[in-house]
């Protein structure tokens, strides 16, 4: 029964949905060690990225790739107009870290209810990519899956490749590292702030349409992903990306083999559980530097 | 300064008399039901605003506080048959119990995963109440017995309202002892603090213990009041209505949340056919007020008082 291959067909589930977790997650980090801000309305430009895939694909009858990339850009946007017109009057202000964690919290909910009114709370699902599955070693995957992967792969060394080599990602890294400093050699610091924002919501966006052919799109869809983000930056620490692509894959695997062990009810409260016991040990996460 | 202090006395003890008297002036059911709300969640945000609004401590978890002592209350009263005043109290020893477990976590953390691990402590206790369906009968939801089986609603109100009343009194007493000056100080600045020798840890177990055992009696009663019991109770709705009421009255206040409650409750009341649009409402309210009024309306009715008196902003 309970034999090898079934094993890694799950160890290879959490690898795809891991793809999509760390594009979740890396934006979170990002958004945090640059900006400072807890972004709790992260789950919400993934649960966007969802919807604007959907109509791309069921009104416009563009090809669900294309999909995603529509939804990276009309993200994207929505992020740099959010970034300015909510968080940018606060910067600076006394008590920043509490009105920045509350006004996104209020943002979310408004978000979250808008989408509920405007789509309606039908669970709406998205073509397949593909049909068949490909078979390596008796392990079973469906081409959807497989292009998940490795859209979700080859995002994440874009985003990777963005922040090492390009000018915009020194200038990010530099004013994550010293604000004052960055400003001081002539970085546009608020420019730096609304393109990162941006790139953030743009890559939550390309995880949930990613994802929108496997799972369904709902209103409430950012919820689950949002808390996966916590508890990936929890393990990554906050503030590196490079945690967040080690720990968005390792969680993803967790949690499919607890799906296979205990049950898929309780994947979440094993993950949860266990953020709490790493945090009680490590209170900086796993690999934390700060 | 004087005026102002009688004046205020005078107004206090005129709402005391209207809310004794309440049912008996007005003895519309509905109305009742409200006021019992508003009772339940004055106590519950202004405990939280023990955590969140003096001790600058992120809690997202209250509404675990408030569920544990719904939950252990119920269960004690169906599987045990503890009379239900003893389990009201004991189902804040079990919130208070629960809120160690996730308070000795968060001692050593700071801002961002304190948030992030009470969140994620109370979706794991909602999530054991809806999985481990063999006590708790998961969404099923449990029959909870009444605490007053037969009585009305009046009977719920003067019990609402002394919790309310009790609450109230200690966190008045505790607040303005030196506890409050600390909490304080530990929000402002927690190296200061520690630099003038206050025991951060104990201080902030202190206040998780007090804030939830508050938390969990009101749980409790409301379990005992709506006699239907679910997970939801601990859903992020719960939290996010918290939030709304402790912001709009104004948080590191004492009067703000009981305000915010207050106006929040009556509000959606008069919002009720736009119900689809109320969490959007709620959002809206959240963050127009981190924009213009941070203080909250308590704030801003100090700041037309001190306007009146004609002396400036009183700080």
């Amino acid at each position: 029964m309970f034999d090898l291959s079934i094993l890694i067909q799950q160890v290879v589930y959490g690898l795809v949905i891991g793809s999509s977790y760390v594009l979740m997650a890396a934006g979170f980090s990002l958004i945090w060690g640059i900006m400072g801000v807890l972004n709790l309305a992260h789950g919400e430009f993934y649960m966007l990225g969802a919807y604007i895939a959907y109509y791309a694909c069921s009104l416009l009858g563009f090809n669900p790739l294309l999909s995603t990339l529509v939804a990276m850009v009309g993200v994207f946007s929505f992020g740099v107009i959010f970034e300015r017109a909510l968080l940018s009057p606060l910067y600076g202000r006394k008590g920043w870290e509490m009105s920045t964690v509350l006004i996104t919290v209020g943002a979310s909910i408004l978000i979250q209810n808008g989408a509920l009114v405007i789509f309606g709370e039908k669970y709406k699902g998205l073509p397949m990519y593909f049909d068949g599955e490909v078979e390596i070693w008796k392990i079973f995957l469906s081409y959807d899956r497989l292009v998940v992967f490795l859209v979700g792969c080859f995002l994440i060394a874009f985003l990777w490749y963005l922040m090492k080599y390009t000018r915009v990602g020194m200038a990010m890294r530099a004013v994550s590292q010293n604000r004052e400093g960055a400003y001081l050699t002539g970085i546009n610091v608020h420019k730096v702030f609304y393109i990162a924002f941006g790139l953030s919501a743009a890559f939550a966006a390309a995880g949930g349409a990613l994802l929108a052919p496997i799972f369904f799109v709902y209103p409430t869809v950012g919820a689950g992903p949002l808390l996966m983000a916590f508890a990936i930056v929890i393990f990554g620490g906050f503030g590196s990306v490079k945690g967040a692509i080690v720990a968005g894959f390792m969680v993803g695997v967790f949690e499919s083999l607890v799906v296979l062990i205990i049950s898929s009810a309780w994947k979440d409260v094993f993950v949860f559980i266990l953020v709490i016991i790493v945090l009680t040990l490590r209170p900086r996460g796993l690999f934390g530097i700060q | 300064m004087e005026i102002q202090r009688s004046l205020k006395s005078i107004v206090l003890f005129g709402l005391f008399l209207l809310l004794s008297f309440f049912p008996l002036l007005f003895p519309d059911p509905y109305l009742i039901h409200l006021v019992i709300l508003f009772f339940l969640f004055g106590v519950l945000v202004s405990s939280w605003n023990v955590l969140f609004g003096y001790m600058g401590i992120f809690c997202f978890g209250q509404q675990a506080f408030f569920g544990t002592g719904a939950y252990s209350s119920a269960l004690l009263a169906l599987n045990f048959g503890v009379p239900i005043p003893v389990c009201i109290v004991i189902g804040g020893l079990f919130a208070a119990f629960s809120s160690i477990l996730i308070g000795l976590p968060t001692l050593r953390l700071r801002g961002a995963y304190v948030a992030l691990v009470t969140l994620a402590f109370a979706e794991v206790m909602r999530m054991t109440c809806s999985n481990w369906v063999g006590v708790t009968r998961g969404q099923l939801g449990l029959t909870v017995p009444a605490l007053i089986p037969g009585a009305g609603r009046v009977g719920y109100y003067y019990v609402s309202f002394l919790l309310f009343l009790l609450s109230v009194g200690i966190l008045v007493k505790v607040m303005r002892s030196s506890f409050g000056y600390v909490a304080v100080a530990i929000r402002e600045s927690q190296d200061a603090a520690t630099s003038l020798g206050i025991d951060i840890v104990k201080y902030k177990m202190l206040a998780f213990l007090l804030s939830s055992f508050l938390s969990g009696m009101a749980g409790a009663l409301y379990a005992h009041y709506i006699l239907i019991l679910t997970p939801d109770i601990m859903s992020l709705h719960i939290m996010i209505t918290i939030l709304v009421m402790g912001m709009l009255g104004g948080l590191g206040t004492l009067p703000g949340p009981i305000l915010g409650a207050f106006v929040l409750l009556f509000l959606s009341e008069y919002l009720r056919e736009f119900e689809q649009f109320r969490f959007i409402i709620y959002g809206a309210l959240i963050v127009l007020s981190v924009l213009f009024v941070p203080g909250g309306l308590i704030t801003g009715m100090r700041f037309i008082g001190a306007k009146l008196e004609g002396k400036g902003l009183r700080k």
